[in-house]
């Protein structure tokens, strides 16, 4: 039997008022714990309804066709492309900190989607440009210098 | 009285002052787009700026920087579904559909008009009003004001989305993400598993941004598209943004109920702009003769939310400035500017400053009118970027959402925040859930459990006897009929024909 996609997001969203339920009954006070559990209780027993709905209904797929397959593990990929992008940027702004990684994180993307150097080199430099005068140089925001810059200059 | 009220308009039409509003448009404008960037943290940056100003001046730049924040937060909603103030929520769902479908411009008119007329509206009706607003504010004590809030949760998720389970389920989990942190009442720190920065609560606008903004990001690549408007065609014309505008006097009885529904939200203390604009979408679905439509780029789903938006503004400020009770973290904000410059709020505003407070209004409903042109004269060119190719857009966005995640919670884990939003936002989208439904628990969670406890222990366990609470059960159950009901009268309806 193949369990749809959404059954497993159910099934994550489960664990998680789980955990908020479990919690919730350590605490000290009834104040901080009355609500957690009534709305984490009434939300637990829905998500289980809508669980037991799925798997009883559409849970259990019929055979996919070539297309199809095809078609589903091209959206896996993209899926996972768009998130793989995402992590990057993140993980580059700890790294880097914002202004590196950020110029980095549009190069690095639009010269993957076929733009020529100079589009990609000049799209970076004025978004990270903009990004400092707006917010670093403006607002005053401290932007993040990166785990690396500051373990250097320490 | 009548002298107070024509001291109070020319106050703010003299020219210096008009200039100085003219400038916090165009600034509050500016910073109102950029994500992340509301106008709570630009009226907070500009407060030092007030020092030493005269009143009308102070009043002026403060007033219609609170008026263009909600109207710039609704246009990056339906541009980039990226909502400016998290009363502008309830616009991207019709309004960014809208702009995929290339019709951008016309939800900008839409928007701007709404929310122009709406805050124009609501300074006459507070005028109208300004008498009895006592007695109706007091009227609304906790126990009130929680099923206030109960009723607003509701209708979104049993309105919004397919499965009324599944808007249940979304406002559920909303409202548990809203206990993250520090418990006011008892000082326990809920489901902060030992980190210090979640004691101080998810950031609200950090969430949003994710949540919107990021997963449809996310969303936007997985999908292929290659650019964010679905149409080809991107010649925008002014027409288009006028076609916006003579949308909103098509639906003049939907504005107008908005309106004034706005209004009356806006006036209970506590409630604010974020809940009236729920309100007024979820009511505008209920009665409207293609409930279906909404959702899925459907104007009235625009006009709705804007014009409560910008009308419980001016009624959040009313109640802000006569009982000096704050409706909205803004309104907090603005409390503190008028009194950097010697204006005290409380009752004797009535007496003994009733001029100021009908300069008050009279900034209000000017700069309602000033944001509006600025907006409509852009509309056109800011709803083009639906036609800039997809990598640009997903780049660039994706760098603002990071640089303004950490600017505005103040803390680098906020990035963590901001991505763990977007991929549950991205989840809950491709499975069907309602994101409004969760938005709404979230914004609202604090509020009910804190309207919970004080009518708890200010009335007894049997709070929901008084009669405006027996009203607003009533409605409730009305809402969770709703669909069964329509579903019954459809089928014997369907037989009888």
């Amino acid at each position: 039997m193949r369990i749809k996609a959404s059954s497993y997001f159910l099934i994550f969203l489960l664990a998680v008022v789980a955990v908020v339920i479990v919690a919730s009954l350590g605490m000290p006070y009834y104040e901080s714990k009355l609500l957690p559990l009534i709305v984490g209780g009434i939300t637990f027993v829905l998500l289980a309804v809508e669980l037991w709905r799925e798997l009883h209904t559409g849970g259990k797929e019929t055979p996919l066709t070539k297309a199809e397959e095809a078609e589903d593990k091209e959206l896996s990929r993209r899926t996972a492309t768009a998130i793989a992008w995402v992590f990057g940027a993140t993980l580059g702004v700890y790294l880097l900190g914002f202004i590196a990684a950020i110029t980095l994180f549009i190069l690095a993307y639009l010269k993957k989607q076929g733009r020529s150097w100079q589009v990609s080199l000049a799209v970076a430099i004025i978004t990270s440009a903009l990004i400092y005068g707006i917010f670093q140089f403006t607002l005053g925001f401290e932007l993040y210098e990166g785990i690396i810059y500051n373990t250097i200059t320490r | 009285m009548i002298e107070a009220f024509l001291n109070g308009f020319s106050m703010m039409l003299a020219p210096n002052v008009l200039l100085v509003m003219l400038g916090a448009v165009v600034v509050g404008l500016i910073v109102g787009i950029l994500p992340g960037l509301g106008g709570t943290t630009t009226l907070a940056l500009l407060l030092p700026f007030i020092w030493g100003a005269k009143p009308e001046i102070a009043l002026g730049l403060l007033v219609a920087l609170n008026a263009v924040v909600f109207t710039s937060g609704g246009i990056t909603a339906i541009l980039l579904n990226i909502p400016g103030e998290n009363a502008n929520v309830p616009t991207l769902l019709d309004g960014y559909p809208m702009n995929k479908k290339g019709e951008g411009a016309r939800a900008i008119g839409a928007t701007v008009m709404s929310s122009m007329l709406g805050g124009v509206l609501a300074v006459f009706l507070a005028i109208g009003m300004v008498f009895l607003i006592k007695p109706i504010v007091l009227a609304f004590k906790s126990p009130e004001v929680f099923f206030m809030v109960i009723i607003g949760i509701s209708f979104i998720a049993v309105l919004t989305g397919d499965s009324v389970i599944k808007g249940l389920i979304s406002g559920g989990i909303g409202i548990l993400l809203s206990f993250v942190g520090y418990h006011a009442m008892t000082g326990v720190p809920r489901f902060t598993f030992g980190s210090v920065f979640l004691y101080d609560r998810i950031h609200l606008a950090v969430f949003v941004m994710g949540f919107f903004g990021l997963s449809e990001m996310m969303n936007l690549i997985i999908g292929g598209q290659a650019s964010i408007s679905e149409r080809g065609d991107s010649k925008i014309r002014l027409r288009d943004t006028l076609e916006g505008v003579i949308d909103v006097f098509r639906h003049w009885g939907l504005w107008l109920r908005c309106s004034i529904l706005g209004y009356l939200v806006g006036i209970v203390p506590g409630i604010g702009a974020g809940t009236a604009t729920w309100v007024a979408y979820a009511q505008a679905k209920q009665l409207s003769k293609t409930p279906e439509k909404f959702g899925t780029g459907c104007i009235e789903g625009v006009i709705a939310p804007e014009a409560a938006d910008n009308a419980s503004a001016a009624g959040s400020l009313l109640t802000t400035m006569i009982f000096g009770i704050p409706g909205s973290s803004s309104g907090a904000i603005l409390l503190g500017g008028f009194m950097l410059v010697g204006v005290v709020p409380g009752p004797s505003m009535l007496t003994d400053s009733a001029d100021l407070l009908f300069a008050l209004l009279a900034g209000i409903a000017i700069a309602n009118l000033i944001a509006g042109f600025i907006c409509m004269g852009t509309a056109s060119y800011l709803s083009r970027i639906a036609f800039v190719p997809i990598d640009f857009i997903f780049s660039i966005v994706v760098a603002i959402v990071l640089v303004a995640s950490v600017a505005t919670g103040d803390a680098l884990l906020d990035l963590v925040v901001v991505v763990a939003a977007g991929l549950l936002g991205l989840g809950m989208k491709r499975f069907g859930y309602s994101l409004a439904a969760l938005a709404l628990g979230f914004v609202l969670g604090e509020l009910f459990e804190y309207y919970f406890f004080m009518a708890l222990k200010l009335t007894g366990p049997l709070f929901f006897l008084k009669p405006i609470c027996l009203i607003e059960i009533a409605l409730l159950v009305g809402i969770f009929a709703y669909r069964p009901f329509m579903a019954f009268w459809g089928k014997r309806y369907g037989r009888a024909k």
